[in-house]
């Protein structure tokens, strides 16, 4: 088994100074195999603290991130998945379902990963997973200035994947899970 | 091939006077080896020589160098016989006993003109055309009792007037150094103890030196010979040491080439010490000290 | 081509959003996720694997059992934390075994800590104890010299050690010969000498040349005889005793290897076998007998540990005698690295028998007057050394004594040292070595005496200020009792201030620098501060020391509790105009700069408060200031960095209008540095989006004026940047919080500001096989404008407009596929904004489809332009004389956005969907995968 943390739009230090201390006390190094950042860490500092989580980090860059070397997309492959990462301000409209899927047939993945809205998703479409982790921050989005911060970890077995989805509410952490077969 | 071998039931090889040596010669061969006797001889001999410049004086008392016969033994251990391969050994046993006129046995020593030395030599006898097999190793005596050394420490000053042999007293400059010999009767196995201080001194010092000298006296009362020849030096003192600060004297005597004084008609073995300064100009002043040295 | 009408498909948003929230399952507290602290479930999981009994195999089956009987969630991160339990069961179970070896491993690190320390003294020595000239240099000197000295050397010299005993013996002469040839040889030169001495010992040992092996440790002990060169001296010591170490162990080891099934630190002489006695008795006598006495004591201490197997406590006695013996050495440096090495050898073997480390002490204050004597004064005279420097060899050896002493020592022997320290003369040197050793709780705690003292000491031959600095960095460890702290400082400082040498002076403040700063307040600190200003000024003398002053800075840094005293204190800027050459000032603003970010995040405090924030400012200002037309780039890039970290830092709370004031001044200062600006809009964004979460959307007249200022602000700031992308960028941040703030005509403001700079995107540099930049740039930007509602004076549509219009007249400025992907990317956004509700919305704001609600003029609006967007792209799609692959691609994309967005149950979009399929694979160059899984996903329809 393989524990893959998504995270992204951390917006530090722009829009948020760090992450809850809630949050930092869950991600301890060692636990977690695979990173996957759906982009506008912003800084070399939030790059950096994920590296201290786990070795093997993807960055895709966001509409913000200084570091003009990440690509726009990339597609890595964890056990029997193929995952795309996209940061999502290229999709017309963001976070539309079926613009969404265009992009996963173009990189041909079973599970698209994409963030810019700030809002958590993790559904099920057409066969194919697709997952929103959020802002970890929840710094503030296009749209609204009040976010719940959030962030996704993927448990990849053999051909499952079990996500779970910690949000930050009202102080305290809330876990959701979603499962995914692949077909 | 086979090797023959002297065993000895004690691995420093020191014994006394009324003890007996045990320990077994061991034959090692990897045929079997056929034999006409094994046999055993244990000698002590005190050994005299004459320095070169004292020959001449004692041509007359020739009789008197001849080495002195201290022990002896011998036994046969075995006779006309085969050793099967492999080892074999044959256990002996030598009491230890003066000779007739000889009243006790004198400890192992090895000096320039004295030496006192106890061999054990074996041998195997072989049928004719084989070569006999041999062998010798020494065994150390030591006094089983005697003179006990004492604990009278000998106080010391020495100055420019203590000194007895120099030519002008004049030339010697000033200095003052005093000090302790812990004794002059010293036992041989622990070591020699005092202490010095250098209370003054006009010139610079380079060394302060222990010299331990050996006194062997060869001949008989009508005429002798007796030299003086350094065993040791030892520094105890290196560069302008402090002044007023007591340095230890430390010497530890050396095994074999000391041994307890020995006075016999027909040689001496004694003992003496030097404190030796050396000065930064090079001059040199010696005190000596007699000591006796024992066992005990 | 056919006229084709496009058709949008009608989605249910919200629909689709309420069906996937039914699908994810809430845990409850006491549930399993992975990132689960490990708690209750895992002792269940202890309990069965323990259950099992076979500890070395447990692991792996309780994996196994687990994933089989799989039903819960298996926890593989808890599951390694089992591990441990089992792991220390196992342990139990042979208890003897497990004890045993838990004191071997006491033993070991005991004695690993004498060995460190001395490695950690040894490590401080050579240093400060090294020639400087480079191992090169001395290279070719020792060969000139060599061929010189020796013309008739046989050089082919046969067996290394030979040619090791040549060296060696080229060494004595050097020695004697002349000083400055000795000094020559660099410290690696000697120690490669040395080195392979070791080597050339160990080689004699392994072949049994045990009688060479002794003689080469006597020949390099009596390396140490000569103290010719002092300040080799120390260095010198420790190569040969590093040998002697080698030396000692191999004979320890040779005799300890005849005791079988002996503990090495409890040595029974009883048991000891007579012929390993035999073999022992007979080195020490022969090393007895060595006739020079220093050689004598160095050899014997180095096998001292060796006489554990004639008698018991053995070791001890001839410790204590070869202490009293080095009195017989008359150089008193030399006695006392002697004493020295005697210390470590008691250290290493006897640390509890503490005695002889005070009389080795002892021994040499005895001798502390033998350097007046004409003999070392002569060679001071003639190496031209002054009594200080010659001091400064002594001081290595006498604090690892007396750390000797001090280890585990009552405060009671401490007492006494001092005492005796106090009754000789000349003692600073004592009173140094003493402060450096001693632990800095019992310096600490009479730190007030030893200042008492220090002050009435006579300092001709030994300068005060190096007991100071000494004794300030050990109360700097350890805090004086708070009565005698501001004494300890008042009576220090009227020493300093007595300090001529500007040198000695700031060497020695810097140190209680720090004391003030770390146990006083800012006002002491401050008078600290000022004292060395005064010092430093006259002559310009702060030009010649400004890395010491950068120290006092880094000092004051680090131990002012806050930044806020620090700035309180009128002179930590003043301190500022000894920086005057250039960069100088910057680098130490930097610092400053450094400092405070980290210590912020680390306290997770923000500034607020006027001092601190004009001291800062200054700060930022110096380093702003520094940059110009000639930078180059990584100076810019750290100095707006550093400014723009210690901005972010500054935070007045829930004061929100002095914070945009504060950015208004900061705009004003650092409008030279564009990521300052870039930073400035950023926080001001920030803010204007704080104040509307706060109040929940519902703005009052008070914050609703704020959040337009602060969008005011942005809108002036932004035009001053250089870059576009990243005008760009702020321009439609800008938009959407102002939007989020409710003030749309900001909002649209911005965007229309947004839409002047983004013809500078076009020719964004693209990266081969992604998406084009000004592509991500444009996308990003529609789909900010579906939260945007109409200006009802402007029209339908009026950005949108505004913005095909831009496209449409750019002429051949955009690429005419890019065209083509962003008019198929509006057909997008205008089926998004054909919805009866929206994807997404802004909070509070109304937009179009609330303003038109479905309004059949605003759809014939949306269908009109779409209409013509699509007939521009099959134009595109269907004339020639294009890159065919690009047109095919294009194809491609707008199949799948026909597929998408278009409503195709209609028979007009069916046919157009067929059409366009033609034309992309027309060419065939299309993504095959993607049409293979296109295809698929049509077919599941």
């Amino acid at each position: 088994m393989v524990l893959v943390l998504v995270v992204g739009d951390m917006h530090i230090p722009f829009r948020a100074s760090g992450l809850s201390p809630k949050f930092k006390k869950l991600l301890v190094p060692g636990k977690i195999q695979h990173i996957l950042c759906t982009g506008n860490l912003c800084t070399r500092e939030s790059y950096d603290y994920l590296k201290t989580l786990a070795s093997d980090v993807h960055v895709v860059r966001g509409d913000f991130d200084e570091n003009v070397n990440y690509p726009e997309q990339k597609v890595v492959t964890v056990g029997q998945f193929r995952i795309g990462m996209c940061h999502g301000h290229q999709i017309c409209p963001w976070g539309d379902t079926e613009s969404l899927a265009m992009l996963q047939r173009q990189l041909n993945v079973d599970i698209l990963i994409f963030g810019h809205t700030h809002k958590f998703e993790a559904y099920e479409h057409e066969s194919h997973f697709y997952i929103n982790p959020g802002s970890i921050t929840g710094a503030f989005s296009p749209t609204a200035s009040e976010v719940i911060p959030s962030f996704v970890l993927m448990d990849i077995q053999a051909s499952t994947v079990v996500t779970y989805v910690y949000q930050l509410q009202a102080n305290d952490v809330k876990v959701e899970r979603i499962e995914y077969q692949k077909s | 091939m086979a090797t023959i071998e002297i065993k000895l039931n004690r691995p420093n090889k020191v014994y006394h006077e009324g003890e007996t040596v045990t320990g077994a010669i061991i034959v090692e061969s990897k045929t079997s080896l056929a034999y006409q006797s094994v046999s055993l001889i244990a000698e002590g001999v005190a050994a005299l020589t004459l320095s070169a410049k004292s020959v001449g004086r004692l041509e007359s008392m020739y009789n008197s160098v001849k080495p002195i016969s201290l022990f002896g033994h011998s036994i046969e251990l075995a006779r006309q016989g085969k050793i099967p391969a492999g080892t074999k050994s044959f256990p002996f046993e030598i009491p230890l006993k003066p000779h007739g006129s000889i009243k006790w046995l004198l400890e192992t020593y090895r000096g320039v003109y004295i030496s006192v030395q106890y061999n054990i030599k074996c041998l195997l006898k072989r049928p004719l055309l084989n070569k006999d097999l041999t062998k010798e190793t020494e065994i150390y005596i030591e006094y089983k009792s005697g003179d006990r050394a004492n604990n009278k420490p000998i106080k010391f000053n020495i100055n420019p007037n203590s000194i007895k042999n120099a030519n002008s007293q004049a030339e010697i400059p000033r200095f003052s150094v005093r000090g302790r010999l812990d004794s002059s009767v010293c036992c041989l196995t622990k070591p020699m103890t005092g202490e010095l201080v250098v209370e003054a001194s006009e010139n610079p010092i380079r060394s302060i030196e222990l010299q331990l000298m050996r006194v062997e006296t060869v001949g008989s009362p009508d005429g002798f010979a007796k030299e003086a020849t350094e065993i040791q030096n030892i520094e105890i003192g290196c560069g302008d040491v402090c002044r007023g600060l007591s340095i230890p004297i430390f010497m530890i005597f050396p095994r074999m080439f000391a041994c307890p004084t020995v006075d016999t008609p027909n040689f001496k073995i004694e003992f003496e010490l030097n404190i030796v300064i050396v000065f930064e100009d090079d001059r040199m002043i010696s005190e000596n000290f007699p000591i006796k040295l024992t066992r005990f | 081509v056919q006229h084709y009408a496009w058709k949008p498909k009608k989605v249910n948003y919200s629909l689709d959003e309420k069906e996937r929230k039914a699908k994810l399952t809430k845990l409850r507290s006491n549930e399993y996720h992975p990132l689960k602290p490990i708690t209750v479930t895992e002792s269940s999981l202890v309990k069965i694997s323990s259950g099992e009994g076979h500890a070395s195999n447990s692991e792996n089956r309780s994996t196994k059992s687990h994933s089989s009987s799989g039903k819960d969630f298996i926890d593989p991160l808890s599951m390694l934390s089992i591990e441990d339990p089992l792991t220390s069961a196992t342990k139990v179970t042979k208890p003897s075994k497990a004890v045993s070896v838990k004191n071997d491993d006491e033993i070991k690190v005991d004695l690993a800590s004498s060995d460190a320390s001395w490695m950690d003294w040894k490590l401080e020595v050579i240093p400060r104890h090294t020639t400087d000239q480079g191992l090169a240099n001395s290279m070719i000197s020792m060969l000139k010299s060599g061929k010189k000295d020796k013309p008739g050397r046989n050089t082919q010299v046969s067996s290394v050690s030979d040619k090791l005993r040549d060296r060696l013996g080229q060494l004595d002469e050097f020695s004697e010969s002349s000083v400055q040839e000795m000094l020559n040889l660099s410290q690696q030169d000697f120690i490669d000498r040395i080195n392979s001495l070791n080597l050339t010992l160990t080689d004699a040992w392994n072949t049994n040349q045990k009688v060479k092996s002794l003689k080469l440790t006597i020949q390099c002990a009596k390396l140490l005889v000569d103290a010719s060169v002092m300040q080799f001296y120390p260095s010198k010591f420790i190569l040969v005793t590093d040998l002697l170490n080698t030396f000692g162990s191999l004979v320890f080891d040779r005799i300890f290897s005849m005791c079988k099934g002996m503990d090495p630190n409890n040595i029974i002489p009883e048991e000891v076998p007579e012929s390993a006695k035999e073999i022992c008795l007979n080195w020490i006598l022969k090393i007895a007998s060595i006739r020079e006495l220093l050689p004598r004591i160095y050899v014997e201490a180095s096998i001292v540990k060796c006489n554990e197997f004639l008698k018991k406590d053995q070791c001890k006695s001839n410790l204590i005698r070869l202490n009293a013996m080095t009195r017989g050495i008359g150089n008193p440096l030399v006695a006392l690295y002697a004493r020295t090495y005697l210390s470590y050898i008691g250290m290493k073997h006897l640390p509890s028998c503490k005695g002889h480390f005070k009389s080795c002490f002892y021994d040499f204050v005895a001798t502390y007057k033998q350097m007046y004597t004409t003999p070392i004064q002569n060679l001071l005279a003639h190496q031209k050394i002054n009594m200080e420097s010659y001091l400064s060899f002594y001081t290595p050896a006498l604090q690892w004594i007396l750390f000797c002493v001090s280890h585990n020592a009552h405060d009671a022997t401490l007492t006494e040292v001092l005492e005796k320290c106090n009754t000789c003369g000349n003692n600073l040197v004592l009173f140094d070595s003493c402060i450096s050793s001693f632990s800095s709780e019992y310096v600490a705690a009479r730190a007030l005496v030893l200042c008492a003292a220090v002050s009435k000491s006579d300092d001709k031959l030994y300068p005060k200020f190096r007991v100071l600095k000494s004794l300030g960095k050990k109360l700097i460890e350890t805090e004086p009792p708070s009565g005698d702290k501001l004494t300890i400082l008042n009576e220090t400082w009227k020493m300093l201030v007595k300090i001529r040498n500007p040198i000695d002076y700031i060497n020695c403040a810097v140190v209680w620098v720090e004391y003030a700063a770390k146990y006083f307040t800012h006002k002491e600190t401050n008078t600290v501060l000022a004292d060395i200003i005064k010092h430093m000024t006259p002559d310009r003398v702060y030009e010649k020391f400004s890395a010491e002053l950068q120290t006092v800075v880094v000092c004051v840094l680090t131990h002012m509790p806050d930044f806020r005293s620090i700035f309180t204190m009128d002179k930590f800027l003043s301190f500022f105009d000894m920086f005057q050459k250039d960069g100088q000032r910057v680098t130490v603003c930097k610092i400053v700069a450094e400092y405070f970010i980290k210590n912020q995040d680390e306290t997770n405090q923000n500034a607020s408060d006027a001092t601190t924030i004009s001291g800062l400012m200054y700060i930022c200002r110096t380093i702003h200031d520094s940059i110009n037309a000639l930078s180059i780039e990584d100076d810019i890039t750290s100095a707006s960095s550093l400014i723009c970290g210690v901005l972010l830092k500054i935070n007045f709370g829930k004061d929100f209008e002095q914070q945009l004031s504060f950015y208004v001044e900061c705009r004003a200062s650092f409008s030279g540095l564009d990521p300052v600006c870039a930073t400035l809009v950023h926080s001001v964004n920030q803010l204007s989006g704080e104040v509307t979460k706060i109040v929940k959307g519902k703005h009052t007249r008070k914050t609703s004026a704020f959040v337009r200022a602060c969008a005011a602000y942005s809108f002036i700031t932004i035009p001053s940047l250089l870059d576009s992308a990243t005008k760009f960028g702020l321009y439609l941040e800008s938009g959407q919080i102002a939007l989020i703030s409710q003030c749309v005509s900001q909002s649209d403001a911005m965007y229309k500001a947004g839409l002047s700079t983004i013809m500078d995107l076009v020719n964004l540099p693209a990266k081969p096989s992604l998406e084009n930049p000004f592509l991500s740039h444009v996308s990003n930007f529609l789909s900010s404008l579906l939260t945007v509602p109409d200006n009802t004076e402007q029209g339908v549509l009026f950005l949108l407009r505004s913005f095909l219009n831009i496209i449409s007249e750019s002429g051949s400025q955009i690429r005419p596929d890019i065209t083509c992907a962003i008019y198929i990317k509006v057909l997008s956004l205008l089926t998004a904004y054909s919805q009866d509700q929206y994807l997404y919305h802004v909070y509070k704001v109304d937009s179009n489809e609330d303003l038109y609600s479905n309004d059949p003029k605003f759809l014939a609006e949306i269908s009109q332009i779409s209409t013509t967007l699509l007939n521009e792209v099959l134009g595109y799609l269907g004339s020639d004389n294009k890159d065919p692959k690009l047109q095919s691609l294009n194809a491609f994309y707008l199949f799948q956005v026909i597929i998408a967005h278009g409503e195709i149950s209609d028979e007009k979009m069916q046919r157009l969907a067929v059409v366009v399929w033609g034309l992309s694979q027309q060419h065939a160059q299309a993504n095959t995968k993607a049409t293979i899984q296109m295809l698929a996903s049509l077919k599941k329809k």
